[in-house]
């Protein structure tokens, strides 16, 4: 809640220039109200934004856009494995419970900074060996901007086993800094004993790249749940310091640059988003498009694509965006809108909570496994240990066994 | 049937000049429905412009003009996201080349120092009851809006907007009318860097908030000979969700921010029955030391301006019976 101080223009028009506030967010934020600016950057919405005196929810979604969360349901997470040796489900639970008891005996030094003392719930099992989390706290952000000072968020982990040293962290955050806070806090369990890693485009070359959201969508035009519709949007970047294969990206720069003045493609010609819909429809790979060819030649690789996927078995029509997010670095599934389509057309639909979440998840373990098996092709694992693949075969092998 | 469509078209067209005539009171310039050659495309063609309309937003401060479109469908259904794109882009193309021509000067003679960055559309879905906000919000979110080197801004308002504006309205030609009203205004705080706006008609922005503020001079009946006693009020309306007591801690946020407290007695209009959320305004009461309103004609030890009463705003679905009357 904003509890001391109604926002002032100032607040609002630092909280959109904010680095972490996603163009893109706050123009659906201001669309949703039936206000459509044209112009040229977060600026000119700023214009017009720090004149409406908008409502408590309102202000809550932009406090949570500004932090880098989208104004929408999202999954995002990490992979997380001790340092030294296999952690089973009752040595991670008993990690989280002195992890907890660590943090309440931190409460002065939490008093000290104002900061109320983080409160991470007890792990409970639940089906097939998950662990499942609740995680409040209240992020204190110094500066002269009162609408971001004191931010209250509440997040929901499970954590899975994916072979016999992995466990993935999947988190349902309101801003991008919950999966850090979270990510800082598990790495600090057994006296540093873990460590945490997320997916990311930097250790692939620029053919796989683009081959992860080839396989993607090849993945949805064929199997599955859900089938591909269209691809509504492609977030495209060119790294700073181009050095061949061997890209590094930097959380620094633009996130979403462009072929013209850092703007997205999406905004350039929607022409390119529809032609790499008819390939993948057609059953043609990526890299035969024109389009993605330049963008390779230029060195132009995708950083996030929004998906139109519609359920074979349901009318659910849905939107999702697959992004790599390079700041705060992490991955991440944003459940963009919901729809349903009859014969009469299509009405926007919201589903469930829990069914929001089940959708994020298909395409989430999807994305995570189209990663693995490129990482896979170049990875060699040391002997005697399996690869994030293999071990991933080899989980759902047995869970087939299990189920007959 | 297109005949039909029409006319039904017209029909709301004019009800729509109406809601911004009386409703805003914002004035119109020149006729509706005139065509204007479009001086930047290559054949000159006419484009057809709805309405055009303007205000100040104090006696010296340059006047606004508004491109005005006014759209109705039968369902929502019949809209979808391209329409309303469409919708979008040909205001925007509209409201870039036609404040340009001479013609649009001669016709709607706006001031000279005019300013145009603004469009508006009116959308009526007569299918009160298949009208979906949800769904029109859904479609708006993904509307896709070009660039422009120049910024400016197309709003769209449908059934909820307009309905809640003219319940509004209502209420204040209610308390205008009621024997304990001396005078009552629109009042807008300063907030944000455009010039302070008087109250003689509501500004663009204003109709996108979801606070609306007006300054009122009230008589409070007294027992005896003596005659009724004059008292300053604000009344509020929210229009935006209050689902528990820290919306209604935000409300009080903005009567502190605008030093509304204590300096009149407040009527505070939310779309949530009072009873519903009586726990939450005793605790509001108790936070912001505000009591509740003086009842009877005594006037009790408390100043009116420490007082406060929580209102619902029922707004209708459909559109005033002054608005359709002469249809």
């Amino acid at each position: 809640m904003i509890k001391s101080q109604f926002p002032t223009p100032y607040d609002v028009e630092q909280a959109i220039m904010f680095r972490t506030t996603s163009f893109d967010a706050l123009k659906h934020f201001m669309q949703r109200r039936g206000l459509f600016i044209a112009g040229w950057g977060k600026h000119d919405i700023a214009g017009f934004a720090t004149n409406i005196l908008f409502g408590h929810q309102d202000y809550m979604e932009l406090r949570r856009i500004a932090l880098g969360g989208e104004a929408s349901t999202s999954i995002s997470g990490f992979n997380l494995r001790h340092k030294l040796h296999s952690v089973n489900v009752e040595t991670l639970t008993s990690d989280i419970v002195r992890l907890r008891g660590s943090i309440a005996s931190q409460s002065e030094s939490f008093n000290r900074r104002g900061e109320p003392i983080p409160r991470l719930g007890m792990p409970t099992r639940g089906d097939s060996g998950l662990l499942n989390i609740h995680f409040e706290y209240e992020r204190v952000i110094p500066g002269r901007v009162e609408l971001m000072q004191r931010v209250e968020s509440q997040v929901d982990l499970v954590l899975e086993s994916i072979g016999d040293t992995q466990w993935r962290v999947v988190c349902y955050p309101q801003a991008n800094q919950d999966v850090k806070r979270i990510q800082e806090l598990f790495e600090q369990m057994a006296r540093g004993g873990y460590e945490a890693y997320t997916i990311s485009l930097e250790p692939f070359s620029r053919e796989e790249r683009i081959r992860f959201f080839d396989d993607l969508l090849q993945h949805y035009s064929r199997d599955g749940e859900w089938i591909l519709e269209q691809v509504t949007e492609i977030t495209i970047r060119r790294p700073t310091a181009d050095t061949g294969d061997d890209l590094r990206l930097d959380g620094e720069d633009s996130e979403s640059a462009g072929f013209i003045n850092d703007q997205e493609i999406e905004e350039v010609d929607r022409e390119y988003v529809r032609s790499i819909t008819q390939a993948i429809l057609q059953g043609r790979n990526l890299r035969t498009n024109k389009f993605v060819q330049d963008c390779e030649k230029q060195g132009f690789y995708f950083l996030a694509m929004t998906l139109e996927l519609s359920n074979r078995q349901t009318p659910e029509v849905v939107q999702v965006m697959i992004r790599f997010k390079l700041s705060p670095q992490m991955f991440e599934v944003i459940l963009r809108t919901m729809a349903e389509r009859d014969e009469k057309g299509e009405r926007a639909v919201t589903v469930p909570y829990h069914r929001q979440r089940e959708i994020l998840r298909e395409c989430w373990d999807t994305s995570h496994k189209v990663w693995h098996r490129i990482r896979d092709k170049t990875f060699v694992p040391p002997p005697g240990q399996l690869s994030f693949a293999d071990e991933i075969d080899r989980t759902e092998r047995v869970l087939q066994t299990v189920g007959g | 049937m297109p005949e039909e469509q029409i006319v039904i078209g017209s029909s709301w067209h004019k009800r729509f000049n109406e809601f911004l005539r009386y409703v805003l009171r914002w004035k119109q310039l020149g006729d509706s429905s005139t065509d204007i050659l479009d001086p930047m495309r290559e054949k000159r063609q006419e484009r057809g412009l709805d309405s055009v309309f303007a205000y100040k937003r104090n006696s010296s401060s340059p006047q606004q003009v508004v491109l005005v479109e006014a759209k109705t469908a039968e369902r929502m259904r019949n809209i979808g996201k391209l329409k309303l794109e469409e919708w979008v882009a040909v205001l925007l193309s509209k409201l870039e080349h036609l404040p340009l021509a001479q013609e649009f000067k001669d016709k709607f003679q706006p001031d000279t120092d005019a300013q145009y960055q603004l469009g508006l559309i009116g959308l009526w879905v007569r299918d009160i009851e298949a009208d979906s906000h949800s769904q029109l919000q859904a479609w708006l979110s993904q509307v896709y809006v070009p660039n422009r080197r120049m910024p400016c801004c197309i709003g769209l308002v449908s059934n909820q907007t307009i309905t809640r504006l003219c319940a509004i309205d209502q209420q204040v030609q209610e308390i205008r009318g009621s024997s304990v009203c001396q005078s009552i205004s629109y009042h807008f705080p300063d907030y944000g860097d455009k010039p302070p706006a008087e109250g003689s008609s509501v500004p663009f922005e204003s109709i996108f908030s979801e606070f609306v503020f007006l300054n009122a001079r009230l008589l409070q009946p007294t027992k005896g000979g003596s005659g009724p006693v004059p008292y300053n009020a604000y009344i509020v309306f929210y229009l935006g969700d209050v689902q528990g007591y820290s919306d209604l801690h935000f409300i009080g946020l903005a009567l502190r921010q605008f030093q509304m407290l204590k300096t009149g007695a407040l009527i505070v209009y939310t779309l949530r029955d009072p009873i519903d959320i009586r726990n939450e305004t005793a605790i509001f009461r108790g936070e912001f030391r505000l009591g509740p309103p003086s009842t009877g004609l005594v006037i009790d030890q408390r100043e009116p301006g420490d007082s406060i009463e929580f209102r619902q705003l029922v707004p209708s679905n459909q559109l005033p019976s002054w608005m359709v009357r002469y249809d």
